[in-house]
C-alpha cells in the first residue's frame, strides 16, 4: 500500500464525516418515499384498512346492542273478560314485551320458559275481572327467565311499570266513580329527563367507542406487521447498516401509517355519520386532533410489539393480547364503575379507555377539552411513554 | 492505524453463544479473511463490527471510530450472508435508495451508478426488477450495494455463495482490484481455497474465542514434507545411491490443513 492512497482515504475521511451528524430530510424522504411505494403495493393492508372497519362497524354496530324491547311473553288468560285484555294491550303497547302467545296451565308455561320460546308468563286468575269489577284488589303474577339478567330487568321493569300505571288509573277511576274525583291528584309525579341520548339508542353509545376499537385494532396489527415483516424477511439489516438514523428510519417507516390511519378513521367516521345517524355533537376540530393523538398513541404500540415480536405470527398474538381486554376493560360496553378495583386499574392502562370517553363526550355530550383535559393528558403521556420505550428497544431491536 | 481494531470485544445472547474476548487487528489495505466453523461466532463478530448488533463488552473500532458511531457507517460498505432486498425495486432503484441514505450527491450518485453496476456485471440488467434477478445476480447486486458509497472497508459475508465459478473468479479479481484501489476488506468464507489465493491475513475462531491470527503463510511456510517426482526405473537405485531426482518440492501446508489442525485443536 502506498502512502498516496492512505493520506487520500484520510482526507476522504474527514470530508465525510461532516454531513451524517442531525436528522437528515433527504435519508428521511427516501425512507418515505420507498415505504410509500411499499405500502401501495401491499394491497391487503390498504383493503384491510377500509374493509376491515366497515365491517367491524356493522359488525359490533348491530350485535353490539344493549336495547332490550320485545321480549317473548306467553299469557294464560283464565279471566277471559275485557279487563284482562285491557292489561295484555297496556303490556303490549309498552314495547318491552310481546305477549303475543296465549298458553293454557302451567305445564304449556313451563315448556314456552323451557325452550326459550318465551323470556316472560303472564298469568291472570280466573276472576280477575271480577275483583276489577267489584273494587277489589286482583292480583297478576308474572314469571320472568331470569337466566339472563339484563332481559329479565327489563321484563321486571316494564311489567312493574305497566302494573303501576294501571293500577293508578283503575284508584283514579273509583274515585271518580264515589264522587272523589278531582279532589286528589298524584302524591309525587316524577318528571324524567334522559340527557344526551334522549332515546337511549345503544347505537349512539356503542359507534363512537367503535371508531376507536377499530382504529386501534388495525392501526396496531398493521404497523406492528409491517414492520416485522421487514425485520423477518432481513431487508432491514440493509437500511440499518447504512447511516441512518434510527429516528429517520422510524418517521419514513411510520408516516405511511398516519396515512392509512386516517383512512380507517374516515371510513368509520363517514359510515357512523350516514349509515347509522350518529354526528357528532362537539367540535369537529378537537375530535380530528384528539383522534390523531390516538392514531400515533396507537402507532407507537404497534411499533413496540414489532420491537418485542420476531415473527408475524408473534406480532398477531401480542396484538390479541391488546384487543380482548380492550373490548372488555376499556368501558366500550360494560362500565367500568361496577368492574372491581384490579380491573378498573387495569383497564386504565389501555389508552383506548381514554380516547372512548373523549368520543363519547364528543359525539353525544358535545363537550370541549374543559371536560375532556384529562383524559386528553392522560393519552398524551402514554403516547411519549410508549414511544420512549419502543424508540428504545427499536435502537436495540437487531440485538 | 488499524481498518478494524478489537479489544476483548464480547457479544453475547444471554447465557450463550456469540463471541467472546475477541483481541483482533486489520491492517488498511489488506484483504483480511474470518474463518471458523459453523455457529463460532463470526456472523455475531461481523454484525457487532457493521452496528448491526450492539457488543456487551470489550472494545471496536472501525477507521478509527468506535462501531457505535453511525458517522463510521459512511465509509464502510456491508454485504451480508443473507442477503435479501425489496423485490418490488429495480437494481437501478436499489443502489440509489442506498446512494441517498449515504448521503451521495447527485453527480456522485451517476458516477458510482455507472461504475459499480459495470463491476458487478449489471449494467444491462439495471432497469430489471430485483425480484427477477437469480441468486447470483441477487448477490451481485448486493456487493454493488455495498460498494456503492465507495467504502474504505468492505464487509462482505460469503460473497460468492451463490455464484458459479465463472462469477467467483470474477468477484476475486474485483476484490484484489478494490485492494489494490486502497480499500480494506474483511472477508467471511468458508470457501478456503478462496481466501487463500487472496487473503493477506487470516483469523481463525472457534467457540467464539479467537484462536489465531496473522499471516497464515508464515504458519504454512514451514513444510514437514517433500514431493519427489522421478523415473520409476530410478526408483530402486535412488533407494540404494540415491541419485538423479528430477524433482524435490516442499510440500507447504494448504490452508485448509491448518484451518483443519486448528479447529481440531492441534
Amino acid at each position: 500500500m502506498t502512502p498516496g492512497i492512505n493520506e487520500g482515504a484520510d482526507r476522504t475521511t474527514q470530508e465525510r464525516m461532516v454531513p451524517v451528524a442531525g436528522f437528515s430530510w433527504t435519508r428521511f424522504m427516501a425512507v418515505l418515499k420507498k415505504e410509500f411505494i411499499q405500502t401501495k403495493r401491499d394491497v391487503p393492508s390498504v383493503i384491510m384498512a377500509v374493509v376491515m372497519p366497515v365491517v367491524m362497524l356493522l359488525l359490533f354496530g348491530y350485535a353490539v346492542n344493549t336495547d332490550v324491547d320485545h321480549i317473548p311473553m306467553v299469557v294464560w288468560d283464565q279471566s277471559m273478560t275485557a279487563d284482562s285484555r285491557e292489561v295484555v294491550q297496556a303490556l303490549r303497547n309498552s314495547t318491552y314485551l310481546d305477549p303475543d302467545q296465549y298458553v293454557q296451565g302451567y305445564g304449556e308455561i313451563e315448556d314456552a320458559m323451557n325452550s326459550a320460546k318465551a323470556r316472560a308468563a303472564l298469568i291472570i286468575p280466573p276472576d280477575y275481572g271480577k275483583a276489577i269489577q267489584g273494587g277489589d284488589t286482583a292480583t297478576l303474577q308474572v314469571f320472568v327467565d331470569g337466566a339472563d339478567p339484563t332481559t329479565a330487568r327489563a321484563a321486571l321493569s316494564a311489567v312493574q311499570a305497566v302494573g303501576t300505571e294501571r293500577a293508578w288509573q283503575l284508584q283514579s277511576e273509583r274515585m271518580n266513580l264515589q264522587g272523589l274525583g278531582g279532589a286528589i291528584g298524584r302524591p309525587i309525579e316524577v318528571e324524567t329527563r334522559v340527557w344526551y341520548n334522549p332515546e337511549m339508542k345503544s347505537t349512539l353509545f356503542n359507534i363512537p367507542a367503535l371508531i376507536g376499537l377499530i382504529l386501534q385494532n388495525v392501526i396496531a396489527l398493521l404497523t406492528a406487521f409491517s414492520l416485522v415483516r421487514e425485520k423477518e424477511r432481513g431487508t432491514m439489516e440493509q437500511l440499518v447498516v447504512t447511516p441512518i438514523r434510527p429516528v429517520e428510519l422510524l418517521l419514513g417507516k411510520l408516516v405511511p401509517f398516519v396515512g392509512i390511519g386516517f383512512v380507517a378513521f374516515a371510513v368509520a367516521l363517514l359510515m357512523a355519520i350516514f349509515w347509522f345517524d350518529v354526528v357528532p355533537q362537539g367540535s369537529w376540530v378537537l375530535l380530528i386532533l384528539l383522534s390523531i393523538l390516538f392514531l400515533v398513541t396507537i402507532l407507537a404500540i404497534g411499533l413496540l410489539i414489532s420491537t418485542i415480536a420476531s415473527t408475524q405470527i408473534q406480532a398477531m398474538q401480542m396484538t390479541v393480547l391488546l384487543v380482548l381486554p380492550s373490548i372488555l376493560l376499556s368501558g366500550f360496553i360494560f362500565p367500568r364503575e361496577t368492574m372491581p378495583l384490579f380491573l378498573q386499574a387495569l383497564g386504565g392502562m389501555i389508552p383506548l379507555t381514554y380516547y372512548i370517553t373523549i368520543m363519547r363526550g364528543i359525539f353525544l355530550k358535545g363537550v370541549g377539552l374543559e371536560y375532556l383535559w384529562q383524559d386528553t393528558l392522560i393519552l398524551l403521556v402514554f403516547l411519549v411513554g410508549i414511544l420512549t420505550l419502543a424508540m428504545k428497544k427499536f435502537k436495540k431491536n437487531l440485538d | 492505524m488499524w481498518a478494524i481494531e478489537t479489544k476483548q470485544l464480547t457479544k453475547t445472547y444471554g447465557e450463550r453463544g456469540g463471541c467472546q474476548g475477541i483481541s483482533l487487528q486489520v491492517p488498511r489495505g489488506s484483504i483480511f479473511g474470518l474463518l471458523g466453523p459453523n455457529g463460532a461466532g463470526k456472523s455475531t463478530l461481523v454484525k457487532v463490527l457493521v452496528g448491526l448488533l450492539h457488543k456487551t463488552s470489550g472494545e471496536a473500532t472501525i477507521l478509527g471510530r468506535p462501531v457505535t458511531d453511525v458517522s463510521a457507517r459512511r465509509r464502510v460498505g456491508f454485504l451480508p450472508e443473507n442477503f435479501r432486498y425489496h423485490e418490488w425495486l429495480t437494481g437501478e432503484d436499489l443502489l440509489r435508495l442506498h446512494g441517498v441514505l449515504f448521503g451521495l450527491s447527485a453527480r456522485e450518485m451517476e458516477e458510482r451508478l455507472d461504475k459499480v453496476l459495470n463491476q458487478v456485471g449489471l449494467a444491462e440488467k439495471r432497469k430489471q426488477k430485483v425480484g427477477t434477478y437469480s441468486k447470483g445476480m441477487q448477490q451481485r447486486i448486493g456487493l454493488a450495494c455495498a460498494l456503492l458509497p465507495d467504502p474504505e472497508l468492505l464487509f462482505l459475508d460469503e460473497p460468492t455463495s451463490a455464484m458459479d465459478p465463472v462469477g467467483r473468479k470474477e468477484v476475486r479479481d474485483l476484490l484484489l482490484q478494490w485492494q489494490a484501489e486502497g480499500k480494506t476488506i474483511f472477508l467471511n468464507s468458508h470457501l478456503l481455497s478462496e481466501l487463500e489465493t487472496i487473503c493477506d491475513q487470516i483469523a481463525v475462531i472457534k467457540e467464539g474465542q479467537l484462536l489465531y491470527q496473522g499471516d497464515w503463510r508464515a504458519l504454512a511456510k514451514r513444510p514437514k514434507q517433500v514431493r519427489v517426482v522421478m523415473d520409476e526405473a530410478e526408483l530402486e537405485r535412488a533407494r540404494m545411491l540415491g541419485v538423479k531426482m528430477d524433482d524435490v518440492t516442499p510440500v507447504a501446508e494448504s490452508l485448509e490443513d491448518l484451518f483443519l489442525a486448528m479447529v481440531a485443536g492441534q
